[in-house]
C-alpha cells in the first residue's frame, strides 16, 4: 500500500465557520507545490463512510476541521499522537461522529497509519456562507500550520 | 409512566431527538424533534438558479447527488428544458449507484448492530459460522476467514477503541441471534466496508470528482461522451461501470439479500411491530423514457390504509407544510412555492430535559399530502410498485414473503421496511447492469448529446418561472421547489424524506410517521431502549439531511436519560 499523506478538510460550507475545513483544503490545494510530493488534498464535506474510498492508499491522515476546544474563536490547535482520534470521538468537532467512525472503519479494514487533527475554533456556525472575522483573521495562520503539520507528518524528524 | 429521551439517535451523523413515553413496558406516545435549524432556503435566495445544485448538494452529508439532481430537475422544470436521453441514462446510473450504496451501508453499518451483537460474535465457533454461511448463500466464507474476523473483532473490542461498535446495548436480551449468526453478519459488515469503496468508484467516473460530483448541469450533464474521448464517458470507462455493476449485483445477491432474510427469519415478531401510519407516498423515479413519457422504473403514487389493491395518484400541488408545532413563525400550512422559512425558537432553554410538553417542539416542518401524514422511503416505493402490478417487484416480494412464510401484511412493519429496502436494492442492481449496457450502446451510437443548452442564457427565460424537481432518494421522496424571478432565485424550498418521516405533529395534532410507528413498541429495559432504535433506524433517518449536525453540548453517542 502506498504511504502518501492524505489531507482531508471536513465541514459544511453552508454553515459559516463550520466550512473552515473544506476552505483550508482548497487553500492548500491552490498551492499544492508547497506540500510534500504525493500529498493528496480532499474536500470531504460532511460525507461519512463514503470517504473510506479516498483513504485507500493513505499512509497518514491530516484532518482539518472546526474544533470546539473552548478557546477564543480563531484559535488553531494541532492534535497529534494516539490520543487525537479519541479527541474526535469526544464532542470537540462538529463532525465527531462522522470522522471518528470513518477512522474507526478505516482501522477495521486495515489502515494503520498516523492521524493528526488541525482544528480551528469556530465563532459562528449558523446557516450562511463565509467565515466570521476572527476565523478569517486566523485563516492564514491555520494554512501555514497545516503545511507545517503536513511536512512534520511526512518526515518524522523535520529540520527545526 | 416514564419518559425516555434518545439524543442523538443516528450512529454516523445527525442530530435528532426522540422522546417516547413508556407505560407498562410499551411505548404509549412519541415526539420526534429535529434539533437544528436548516437554512439552505435562505442561503439560496437571490442566487443564480443554475448554481443552486452546487449549494444544494452540500445540504446533506450523505446524500449529495440526490440534492444536486433534485435541484437541476427543479430548474429544468421551471424553464421547460427536456434533458437528452444520455443525460437521463447517466443520471439514473448515478442515482441507482447512490441508492444501492446507501442501502447496503444502511443495513450493515447503520442498522445491523440493532440486531447483531458484536460482543457475542467474539465467542462464535468459526467452523459453525462457515457452515451457516454455506447454508444461506454460495458467497465464499471459509473457516479461516471467520476465524480471522473473530480475532480481529476481539482485538478491536479488547482495545477499548470500539468506534462504530461503541454505544451498542451488547448483551441486551432483545439480541437473540446465536454467536455464529452474529459472527457471519459482522464478517459481512467488514466486507461491506470494502465493497462500498468499489461501488462509489462509479461516481468518480461519472461525477468527474470524488467525493462531490461535479458533472451535473442545468440541461443535462457536463461530461464528454464519445467512444474514444480521453476522459468522461468512453468505451473503457463504460466497461469499468459494467464491471462495477456486476460486482454490485453479485454482492447484493450473495450477501445482502441472504443476510436480511436471516435477520427477518430470526426476529419474526418485528414483522408485527412498528406498523406506523399505513399511508405511503412516492413521486416515482428512474425514468426509462424521455420528455412527456418518462416511464419511471419505480412508479409514483400513493397507497392508503395498507390497501395494496389500489394506487392513488400523486401530484405535488397537494403537498403542504405545516408549522403549527414547529419553531417557525405562523400557523398556516403552505405549499412549498409559497413556503416561508422564518425561524422562531420557542423551546425550553438548553440543556433540554423534555420537549414533549412544548406546543412547538421541532425545527422540522410537518409535510402533509391532502392534509394527511404519509410515510416515504423504500417501503412506500415497494408498496406502490406492488399495488401497481410492477413486473419485477410483485414476484420479488411474493417470493420473499413465501420463503419467510408470512403474508403481505408483514410488509407494513419494522422488518417490512428492512425487507423492502433489500428487495429494492436487489432489483436496482439488476437494473443497473441493464442501464449500463444501454449506456454502452449509446456511447457507440450516433446521438452523443448529453445536455440541452438552448435555455442556458437568462435572456431566454421568462421574467418569472416556477418549477419543482423530485428524486426518489434512498431514504424516500425528495422535492425541491424553485421560484425564479428576473433570472434570480426568489424562493427555494426543500421537502426532504426525513422531514416527511420525522415530522412533528401538524396543526390538527396528527403524528408524523416515526412518531406513529413507535407507538406500541415494547421496551424491556428503560435504560437500554434498543427496541425504539430498531423501529426508528428501519426508516434510515438522516438528520444531516433535514437538519445540520452541530451540537457541541451533545455526547458522542446515544445518551439515554430516564426522566
Amino acid at each position: 500500500m502506498a504511504e502518501g499523506l492524505l489531507i482531508i478538510g471536513v465541514g459544511n460550507v453552508l454553515m459559516g465557520d463550520d466550512g473552515v475545513g473544506p476552505r483550508l483544503a482548497a487553500a492548500l490545494q491552490r498551492n499544492a507545490s508547497l506540500l510534500p510530493v504525493g500529498t493528496r488534498v480532499i474536500d470531504g464535506g460532511t460525507l461519512g463512510l463514503s470517504l473510506l474510498a479516498v483513504l485507500d492508499g493513505a499512509g497518514k491522515v491530516l484532518v482539518l476541521d472546526a474544533l470546539d476546544t473552548g478557546s477564543p474563536p480563531g484559535t488553531v490547535t494541532l492534535l497529534t499522537g494516539p490520543a487525537c482520534e479519541g479527541a474526535l470521538g469526544r464532542p470537540l468537532s462538529a463532525h465527531q461522529l462522522a470522522v471518528a467512525d470513518l477512522l474507526a472503519a478505516a482501522r477495521l479494514t486495515g489502515f494503520d497509519g498516523g492521524v493528526a487533527v488541525l482544528g480551528i475554533q469556530p465563532g459562528d456556525v449558523t446557516p450562511g456562507i463565509g467565515l466570521s472575522p476572527p476565523v478569517t483573521v486566523a485563516f492564514p495562520i491555520a494554512v501555514a500550520a497545516a503545511r507545517r503539520a503536513a511536512w512534520s507528518l511526512f518526515d518524522p524528524a523535520p529540520a527545526s | 409512566m416514564t419518559r425516555i429521551a434518545i439524543d442523538p439517535v443516528t450512529r454516523i451523523e445527525g442530530h435528532l431527538r426522540i422522546e417516547v413515553e413508556v407505560e407498562g413496558g410499551t411505548v404509549r406516545d412519541a415526539w420526534s424533534s429535529g434539533t437544528m435549524f436548516r437554512g439552505l432556503e435562505l442561503i439560496l435566495r437571490e442566487r443564480d438558479p443554475r448554481d443552486a445544485w452546487v449549494f444544494a448538494q452540500r445540504a446533506c452529508g450523505v446524500c449529495t447527488t440526490v440534492h444536486a439532481l433534485a435541484s437541476v430537475r427543479a430548474v429544468e422544470n421551471a424553464l421547460g428544458i427536456t434533458v437528452p436521453p444520455n443525460a437521463r441514462r447517466v443520471r439514473n446510473i448515478m442515482a441507482a449507484v447512490q441508492m444501492v450504496h446507501d442501502h447496503v451501508v444502511h443495513f450493515y453499518h447503520l442498522h445491523a448492530l440493532d440486531w447483531v451483537d458484536v460482543v457475542s460474535a467474539t465467542t462464535a465457533d468459526p467452523a459453525r459460522a462457515a457452515a451457516l454461511a454455506r447454508s444461506t448463500s454460495d458467497w465464499p466464507g471459509t473457516v479461516e476467514q471467520f476465524s480471522s474476523v473473530r480475532d480481529r473483532i476481539k482485538r478491536f473490542v479488547d482495545s477499548g477503541q470500539l468506534g462504530p461498535f461503541a454505544n451498542g446495548y451488547w448483551g441486551h436480551p432483545a439480541y437473540i441471534l446465536p454467536p455464529e449468526a452474529n459472527l457471519l453478519l459482522v464478517a459481512h459488515y467488514l466486507e461491506a466496508l470494502d465493497w462500498q469503496r468499489d461501488v462509489v468508484r462509479a461516481h468518480a467516473i461519472l461525477g468527474g470528482k470524488n467525493p462531490h460530483p461535479q458533472t451535473y448541469v442545468v440541461g443535462g450533464m457536463a461530461l464528454r461522451m464519445a467512444p474514444n474521448a480521453p476522459t468522461g464517458l468512453n468505451t473503457a470507462t463504460v466497461a469499468q461501470l459494467g464491471e462495477i455493476a456486476q460486482r454490485a449485483r453479485a454482492f447484493v445477491g450473495g450477501v445482502l439479500l441472504p443476510d436480511v432474510e436471516l435477520v427477518a427469519r430470526s426476529y419474526p415478531e418485528w414483522a408485527q411491530l412498528g406498523r406506523g401510519l399505513g399511508n405511503y407516498l412516492t413521486y416515482g423515479d428512474f425514468p426509462e423514457g424521455d420528455g412527456d413519457d418518462p416511464r419511471p422504473y419505480f412508479p409514483g403514487g400513493r397507497v392508503l390504509n395498507r390497501d395494496l389493491s389500489r394506487v392513488l395518484p400523486v401530484d405535488q400541488a397537494h403537498v403542504s407544510e405545516h408549522v403549527a408545532r414547529s419553531w417557525y413563525e405562523g400557523e398556516a400550512a403552505r405549499h412549498p412555492f409559497d413556503g416561508e422559512t422564518r425561524p422562531r425558537y420557542e423551546g425550553p432553554p438548553p440543556p433540554v430535559e423534555s420537549l414533549a410538553a412544548s406546543n412547538r417542539y421541532s425545527w422540522l416542518k410537518a409535510p402533509r399530502y391532502d392534509d394527511g401524514a404519509v410515510e416515504v422511503g423504500p417501503l412506500a416505493r415497494i408498496a406502490v410498485s406492488y399495488a401497481s402490478g410492477h413486473g419485477d417487484v410483485v414476484p420479488a416480494v411474493d417470493a420473499l414473503l413465501g420463503r419467510l412464510g408470512v403474508g403481505r401484511d408483514a410488509l407494513f412493519s419494522t422488518m417490512g421496511r428492512i425487507a423492502a429496502r433489500a428487495v429494492e436494492t436487489g432489483l436496482l442492481t439488476d437494473r443497473l447492469v441493464a442501464w449500463v449496457a444501454d449506456l454502452a450502446a449509446a456511447v457507440a451510437g450516433d446521438d452523443l448529446r448529453v445536455a440541452d443548452s438552448t435555455r442556458w442564457e437568462p435572456q431566454t427565460w421568462p421574467a418569472e418561472a416556477k418549477g419543482w424537481g423530485s428524486v426518489e432518494a434512498p431514504r424516500g421522496s425528495l422535492g425541491h421547489w424553485i421560484v425564479i424571478r428576473d433570472g434570480r432565485i426568489a424562493n427555494y424550498q426543500l421537502v426532504v424524506p426525513t422531514t416527511w418521516n420525522g415530522s412533528p405533529r401538524d396543526g390538527a395534532g396528527r403524528r408524523g410517521a416515526w412518531e406513529e410507528a413507535l407507538v406500541g413498541t415494547p421496551v424491556a429495559d428503560l435504560r437500554r431502549p434498543v427496541e425504539v432504535l430498531r423501529t426508528l433506524h428501519s426508516f434510515d433517518p438522516c438528520m444531516a439531511c433535514a437538519v445540520h449536525v452541530h451540537d457541541p453540548s451533545a455526547g458522542a453517542g446515544v445518551e439515554v436519560d430516564v426522566i
